[in-house]
C-alpha cells in the first residue's frame, strides 16, 4: 500500500501554524523575516520560528521556511546569518528557489532543503539537477500534470511535492516580472501586486474587447486526491499565507479527510468540493494537474469578484472557567445571526447561542469587528474553532 | 573595454542570416519554435535548424553561432532535445542557448563541443547563483534585463564567464504555459497582440503565442544606446538585439546603428548618441527606454522604503480588543510582567508608552505576571488602534 501524502499547509503567522496542525496538516510552511515571497504576511520572528518548530516536533509535524525570494546582490551580506538562526532554530526544511540561496544554505546550516516552484522545476532532468545541487524535494511547477510528477519522482529519485489547492499565477511562477514594469514592484521579492489579474483592451476587427486575460482561476484538486495517492506523490501543498484562518481550516479539513480516506464516492467528492467552495474565491479549475490547463476552462475572461458561500467572523481564543468562551471578531455580525462553527475532524455546525457579551459583561446586538466576545456554547468547543456566517 | 562585443542576433532562415550578417551581426542565433520559447518559425525537423546552422556556419567571415534551446522542459519533450543535439554533433554549434536545468546536462552529454549559454529573462541573478551556474557547466550567461549597472559590475568583477545582454528590443515580463488569446482573438496572422491595460491607461503592451504558451513583453522596449559609455564599461561578450518577430528590415537597420556605434567607440560624444537614439527611436513603433539599466529601485520594497522599526522590537503579542478610555486585550505570546517597561507599536509604527501598565485577566483581576493567561488586559492608551502589537524594546 503506498504511503499517504504529506499535506503542506501555509502558516502566514504563529496563530495560523497551530491552526494549520490542529485542522490535520503534516507540515506547515512560513515565512521568517526575510527572503521570501509575502511580505505582508506576519511573518514569523526568530523566537516563535523556534516555538513552532517545538509545537511540530510535539506533534511530530513538520515546519518547513521559505526563502523563496530571489536573492538579490545586496542581500547576499545578510543571508549567512539568517541561515544560521534556521540551523539554530532547527527547521524541518527551506524552500529555496535560487541556486545561489541553495549553495549558501548548504554551507552555513545543515537542513534538509527543498527546491520552491518558483524554479518552475517541471522535468526530471532539471530535477536532478537541483538534487545534485543539495535538493531534497523538489515543489514541481504547477503546469506538471500527475503523470508529470509521478515521472519526475521516480526518474529522479526525489520527493515531489505538487500544489492542489488555492491562488494560481497564470504564469510559471518566477517568470514574471509584470510588477516590476508596470509597478515598481518586484513580482519575485514579494511585491507582486497581480497586475496580472487587470482588463486589458483587445482590438478584434473592428470592435474593442475589454477581457481579463490573464485572470487566473484558483485551483481544486480535491476531485483528483485518489490519482494523486496512487502515484504515489510525496506531498501536496495548499497555498495562501495570506488567507483567512478559515480558509486554512476549511481547506485543511477537507484536504485531510480526503486523503485520510480509502475510496472518495463521487457525493463526497462533491460535498468536499461545496465545502471548499464556501471560502471566498475566483472560480476554480483542476489546474494542470489532470491534463494541461486549458486557458478556456483555468481563467476568467471576465471579473465578477469574488465568490463565497460564507463569511468568517472570528476565532475561539480561550474558555475561561466559568464556561464563558471568547471569540476574537473579524466580521461585524448580529447576534440574531445564524451562525456556524468549524472545529477540527467536522464539517461546520449550527453555533447554539446568540447571547454574547462584552468583556465587561455587557449584551451586544452589533457586534464591531476587531473586538472581542464572550458567550456559552452547550457543545465543547475547541481552541480555535472557527466561526462563520452562511450567506 | 577589452574586446569588442558580438553583435548578436536572432535568424530563422538563410535570408535573415545573409542580411544580418551583412548588416554587421557576427553572431546569429537560429531560432526555432519548436525548441525556442518564442520564436516566430515553427518546424519539428531537426534537420531544418542543422540544414541553417551549416548555411550560417559557411558565411564569410564565419559568425559565431548559437542554437536556441529556451523551452521549459516537459518530461515528453526530453527525447525530442536529445533527437535535435545528436543531429547537430557532426556540426554543432557554438552555443546551445537554455534556461531549463534540465536541458544542461543533455548538452553537456551529447554536444560537449558546444557551449552552453544560460538565460533567464525574467528572474534575477545574484554572484551566487551565476557561480553556481559556472560550477554546473555554464561558461557563458545572458545577464537578465532587471539588473542594474552597479550589480552588473559587482557580478562582472567576481565572476569570469562570458556575459551576454540585450542592449536592443523587446523586454519579456511575463510567460504563461497557458495559450491565453486562444480566449480572445481568432485572429493567427498577427504576430504581436497589441493590448492596453485598462488600469494603467496608455501603456500598450504586446502578447505573442507559440505551441510553449503565451508571452507578454514590456510596454516599452529596451534600447541602451543613451548609456552606452556605461555599456562599455561592462566586459561583455555578445551585445544582443532580439528583435524577433519585426521586420528584417527593420532589424538591419538596428544592426546598422549599432555596428556604427561599435566601429567608432572614439569617436562617441553625445550629439552623436542623441542622432542614432533618434534614428533607432523612429524604427521602433514602441517607446524605446533604458528600463532598468541605470538604477532598479524595485530592489528595495515600498514596505522597506519606510525604514521599518519592526527589527528594533520583540514582539509579545497582538492587540484584539479595544475599549476607548477602558481597557486593550492582548493576545500574549509570550509572558509579560506588570513591572515590565512595555511598549504598544501601531500599525504606523507609532511607539506608545506604558508609563505603569495596568495588568489583568479577563475578569479584571490584577496579575503581577501573565503566566497562564493567554489573553489579558492592559489599560488603554491614547492612539493604540486595531493591528498594534504590544512590544518590548530589544537590547
Amino acid at each position: 500500500m503506498k504511503k499517504k501524502p504529506e499535506l503542506v499547509a501555509p502558516g502566514g503567522n504563529f496563530e495560523k501554524v497551530k491552526i494549520a496542525y490542529r485542522y490535520g496538516a503534516d507540515a506547515v510552511y512560513v515565512g521568517g523575516q526575510a527572503f521570501g515571497l509575502r511580505k505582508s504576511a506576519q511573518n514569523l520572528n526568530n523566537h516563535q520560528l523556534k516555538q513552532a518548530v517545538e509545537l511540530a516536533d510535539e506533534q511530530n509535524k513538520k515546519l518547513y521556511v521559505v526563502l523563496n525570494g530571489y536573492t538579490h546582490q545586496n542581500e547576499l551580506n545578510a543571508l549567512p546569518a539568517y541561515l544560521e538562526v534556521l540551523e539554530d532554530c532547527k527547521v524541518h526544511a527551506l524552500i529555496i528557489s535560487d541556486l545561489g540561496t541553495m549553495q549558501l544554505a548548504q554551507k552555513y546550516c545543515n537542513r534538509p532543503l527543498h527546491t520552491s516552484t518558483q524554479a518552475s522545476v517541471s522535468n526530471w532532468k532539471a530535477a536532478e539537477q537541483w538534487k545534485k545541487c543539495g535538493a531534497k524535494r523538489v515543489v514541481v511547477a504547477r503546469e506538471c500534470t500527475i503523470e508529470e510528477c509521478k515521472e519526475i519522482q521516480d526518474k529522479a529519485e526525489i520527493e515531489v511535492e505538487t500544489f492542489v489547492h488555492g491562488a494560481m499565477c497564470v504564469s510559471y511562477s518566477g517568470k514574471c516580472t509584470i510588477s516590476n514594469y508596470s509597478s515598481g514592484r518586484d513580482s519575485n521579492r514579494g511585491g507582486c501586486i497581480q497586475s496580472c489579474r487587470h482588463p486589458f483592451s483587445f482590438q478584434e476587427g473592428e470592435q474593442e474587447e475589454l477581457v481579463h486575460l490573464m485572470n487566473a482561476k484558483d485551483l481544486m484538486g480535491v476531485s483528483l486526491i485518489p490519482e494523486i495517492k496512487a502515484a504515489g506523490i510525496h506531498s501536496l501543498k495548499i497555498e495562501g499565507r495570506m488567507k483567512s484562518n478559515l480558509y486554512l481550516a476549511n481547506t485543511v479539513s477537507v484536504y485531510r479527510d480526503a486523503i485520510d480516506q480509502d475510496h472518495l464516492s463521487k457525493p463526497q467528492v462533491e460535498k468536499y468540493e461545496t465545502q471548499l467552495q464556501q471560502i471566498s474565491n475566483r472560480g476554480f479549475s483542476t489546474g494542470s494537474l489532470n491534463t494541461p490547463a486549458s486557458p478556456t476552462e483555468s481563467v476568467s475572461d471576465t471579473w465578477n469578484g469574488y465568490s463565497k458561500g460564507c463569511l468568517f467572523i472570528g476565532t475561539i481564543k480561550h474558555k475561561d472557567d466559568d464556561g464563558f468562551y471568547y471569540a476574537d471578531i473579524k466580521s461585524p455580525f448580529l447576534s440574531s445571526d445564524k451562525l456556524e462553527l468549524l472545529k477540527p475532524k467536522t464539517t461546520p455546525t449550527l453555533l447554539d447561542s446568540h447571547a454574547f457579551l462584552s468583556i465587561d459583561n455587557h449584551p451586544l446586538e452589533k457586534i464591531s469587528q476587531n473586538s472581542v466576545v464572550k458567550f456559552k456554547s452547550k457543545t465543547d468547543l475547541p481552541l480555535y474553532s472557527l466561526i462563520q456566517k452562511p450567506l | 573595454m577589452t574586446t569588442i562585443p558580438r553583435l548578436t542576433i536572432h535568424v530563422t532562415s538563410p535570408e535573415e542570416a545573409t542580411r544580418y550578417h551583412a548588416a554587421g551581426a557576427t553572431h546569429l542565433i537560429i531560432d526555432n519554435s519548436y525548441y525556442s520559447n518564442r520564436s516566430m518559425v515553427s518546424s519539428k525537423d531537426p534537420q531544418d535548424i542543422q540544414s541553417l546552422l551549416k548555411f550560417c556556419q559557411n558565411l564569410s567571415p564565419k559568425p559565431t553561432t548559437s542554437i536556441t534551446c529556451d523551452v521549459v522542459l516537459h518530461n515528453h519533450m526530453v527525447p525530442s532535445i536529445i533527437t535535435l543535439f545528436e543531429t547537430l554533433k557532426d556540426t554543432p554549434p557554438d552555443y546551445i542557448r537554455f534556461q531549463d536545468l534540465g536541458i544542461l546536462p543533455l548538452i553537456q552529454e551529447i554536444l560537449p563541443q558546444s557551449k552552453a549559454t544560460y538565460i533567464n529573462e525574467t528572474g534575477s541573478s545574484n554572484v551566487e547563483s551565476l557561480r553556481a551556474l559556472k560550477t554546473l557547466g555554464t561558461p557563458s550567461i545572458q545577464l537578465n534585463n532587471e539588473l542594474p549597472y552597479s550589480e552588473i559590475k559587482t557580478i562582472t568583477s567576481a565572476l569570469a564567464a562570458e556575459w551576454q545582454l540585450q542592449i536592443h528590443g523587446h523586454i519579456l515580463i511575463q510567460h504563461s504555459h497557458r495559450q491565453l488569446l486562444k480566449n480572445v482573438t481568432n485572429s493567427t496572422k498577427q504576430k504581436f497582440i497589441r493590448s492596453e491595460d485598462q488600469d494603467f491607461k496608455g501603456r500598450f503592451y504586446h502578447f505573442f503565442e507559440s505551441d510553449h504558451g503565451c508571452f507578454m513583453f514590456g510596454h516599452f522596449d529596451r534600447c541602451l544606446a543613451p548609456v552606452l559609455d556605461k555599456v562599455l564599461k561592462c566586459p561583455l561578450s555578445d551585445w544582443i538585439i532580439d528583435c524577433r518577430g519585426l521586420e528584417v528590415a527593420h532589424n538591419e537597420t538596428v544592426l546598422n546603428h549599432y555596428k556604427a556605434l561599435l566601429e567608432d567607440i572614439k569617436g562617441i560624444n553625445k550629439d552623436r548618441l542623441d542622432q542614432i537614439q533618434d534614428a533607432l527611436a523612429a524604427q521602433s513603433d514602441m517607446p524605446l527606454k533604458i528600463g532598468f539599466f541605470n538604477v532598479n529601485k524595485t530592489d528595495i520594497d515600498w514596505r522597506d522604503q519606510k525604514k521599518s522599526k519592526t527589527t528594533h522590537y520583540h514582539v509579545l503579542g497582538h492587540c484584539i480588543d479595544i475599549q476607548k478610555q477602558g481597557h486593550i486585550l492582548i493576545e500574549l505570546e509570550e509572558t509579560i510582567k506588570h513591572t515590565d517597561q512595555l511598549y504598544i507599536l501601531t500599525p504606523e509604527e507609532k511607539e506608545l508608552p506604558f508609563h505603569k501598565p495596568h495588568l489583568s485577566n479577563l475578569s479584571g483581576t490584577p496579575l503581577e505576571s501573565s503566566e497562564s493567561h493567554p489573553i489579558v488586559k492592559l489599560n488603554w492608551i491614547k492612539g493604540v488602534t486595531a493591528g498594534s502589537k504590544l512590544v518590548r524594546l530589544l537590547g
